[in-house]
């Protein structure tokens, strides 16, 4: 039988800036343009299976999506208790999303008492005109690495419209979690893309994590 | 069918509008029938007289609106409105919806400073729109947002919460053995916030049981949508108590709701339990509350 964990992590970040589209596209493989604002918060739950050598561990990640209104900002310490990660989210192409993210860093920083990974979590990268798209970054990723290792926290990349990253970050959450290490694990400084767009799997890629 | 729109114009076209009869409408089944009645009826329900409104083509209006502080945040919202417009609709057509929610929108918020705007009060202008049209819509939203949902729209969710929180005696006083399971998973009654702040139109996708309910909420006491929210978790015991009592599934669960709920029967089970319990009752019941409404 395999050791089966749950734990608890949480998305904040500005309105708009992809939280739910994240989860949606994680849960159920779908993207929307019209993902409607979260009022309130919403649940969902996926199990990840972790494999090293010869140790098995399944982790059920209990994902609580927040509603990115400033008005619900009180309500927050309800998601964010007891989590054993934040992934805080901020659109590429927008500075005041960016802006956000430190005010979240600080209130965790502040507020939580148990050890909650970070995660800052780039989104839209389909947005950008280097993957294509029509906008331009808004923060310069050396910027974010810079910010990001500060925190000891993790940047990642991610585009719920082209499927890219979002497995990865959750695996990636989960096998911190578990203690495991990505094997040919990327520094801080290299995580920026753990994966490129339309290659395969991680799994494949490193096979003997997970 | 026939026979009931007679009397509702008969009631409409009585010197002075007769209410009364309007609201016991508002209960039978079908409510108010069609959103052409609605449009003459609403208003009148709760005195929303129609309203001069900006005229967004000009300068001064748009600059007006472009510097209210929650601008961007009601521009955001009226992009993603998407999911909630009629499928297929023609896109010069959902551009056109676009910019009247966007100017009732808008228009009420400048127009009382003293509002702030929430999530949710997009999804409110947009059924009124939807059933009653720009002009009337903008009428009854500028009314609502002064009473009805006033607590809603202050700067903090204090009230809100407070609001929130009369749901529970009502299941308290129905079925203790619920609210015993509800608090052990300790899920609270944030599954029940976007019932309450959008009278159910952020959670019903067809648009009919929105219409359905906004008859009964606007012709009955502001707090009606609270018994409704009790009535929903209520009507739900058996499939509440059956599940494990995790605070992540029950909160997904509550919030996720039967999209098939006969909606004569919901707004039957409201009215009683309001009778049972009345809105003065619950209030004093949950003491922090400072409720502000009609």
């Amino acid at each position: 039988m395999d050791e089966v964990h749950t734990t608890k992590v949480v998305l904040l970040g500005r309105t708009g800036s992809g939280k739910t589209s994240l989860i949606v596209r994680y849960i159920s493989s779908v993207f929307s343009e019209n993902v409607k604002p979260t009022i309130g918060a919403a649940f969902s739950k996926k199990t990840v299976q972790l494999i090293h050598g010869e140790e098995r561990k399944q982790v059920v990640l209990a994902i609580w999506d927040t509603a990115g209104d400033e008005r619900y900002e009180s309500m927050a310490p309800l998601y964010y208790r007891n989590s054993s990660a934040a992934i805080i989210c901020f659109d590429l192409a927008d500075r005041q999303s960016y802006n956000k993210v430190d005010f979240w860093v600080k209130e965790l920083v502040e507020k939580v008492e148990q050890n909650c990974k970070l995660y800052i979590c780039g989104t839209k990268t389909d947005l950008l005109a280097e993957y294509g798209g029509p906008l331009k970054r808004a923060v310069g990723p050396t910027e974010v690495m810079a910010y990001a290792k500060k925190l000891n926290a993790k940047f990642v990349e991610t585009s719920s419209k082209s499927n890219y990253g979002i497995d990865d970050l959750f695996k990636l959450v989960a096998a911190d979690f578990a203690g495991f290490t990505l094997c040919e694990a990327p520094p801080i400084e290299d995580s920026l893309r753990l994966q490129e767009p339309n290659q395969t799997d991680v799994n494949e890629k490193s096979s003997c994590c997970f | 069918q026939r026979n009931k729109i007679r009397l509702i114009n008969e009631a409409l076209e009585t010197d002075p509008v007769d209410i009364r009869s309007l609201r016991q409408f508002a209960l039978s089944a079908d409510g108010f029938v069609n959103n052409e009645i609605r449009r003459k009826v609403w208003p009148k329900l709760i005195n929303a007289n129609t309203w001069k409104y900006h005229d967004e083509t000009s300068t001064d209006v748009v600059n007006l609106y472009k510097s209210h502080k929650d601008w961007m945040q009601v521009v955001l919202d009226v992009d993603r409105c998407g999911s909630r417009l009629p499928p297929g609709i023609r896109a010069s057509k959902r551009r056109n919806l676009q910019r009247q929610l966007l100017n009732v929108i808008m228009c009420v918020i400048s127009s009382n400073s003293n509002l702030h705007y929430y999530q949710g009060f997009h999804d409110v202008c947009l059924t009124l729109i939807l059933s009653v049209g720009e002009t009337a819509a903008l009428a009854l939203a500028n009314k609502l947002a002064r009473n009805h949902l006033r607590d809603f729209m202050e700067s903090d969710m204090i009230n809100t919460k407070n609001i929130l929180e009369l749901i529970n005696p009502i299941i308290i006083m129905e079925n203790l053995q619920l609210f015993q399971a509800l608090q052990e998973s300790n899920v609270g009654n944030v599954f029940a916030i976007s019932w309450l702040i959008t009278w159910f139109a952020h959670d019903f996708e067809d648009p009919a049981i929105s219409y359905r309910l906004y008859d009964f909420f606007l012709a009955h006491h502001p707090l009606m949508p609270v018994y409704t929210a009790a009535a929903m978790v209520l009507r739900r015991s058996e499939e509440i108590l059956e599940s494990e009592r995790d605070i992540g599934f029950l909160h997904a669960l509550l919030r996720r709701l039967p999209q098939d709920v006969p909606v004569e029967a919901l707004i039957e089970e409201s009215m009683a339990l309001c009778q049972k319990y009345s809105p003065t009752q619950l209030t004093k019941w949950v003491k922090t509350v400072n409720y502000r409404g009609q």
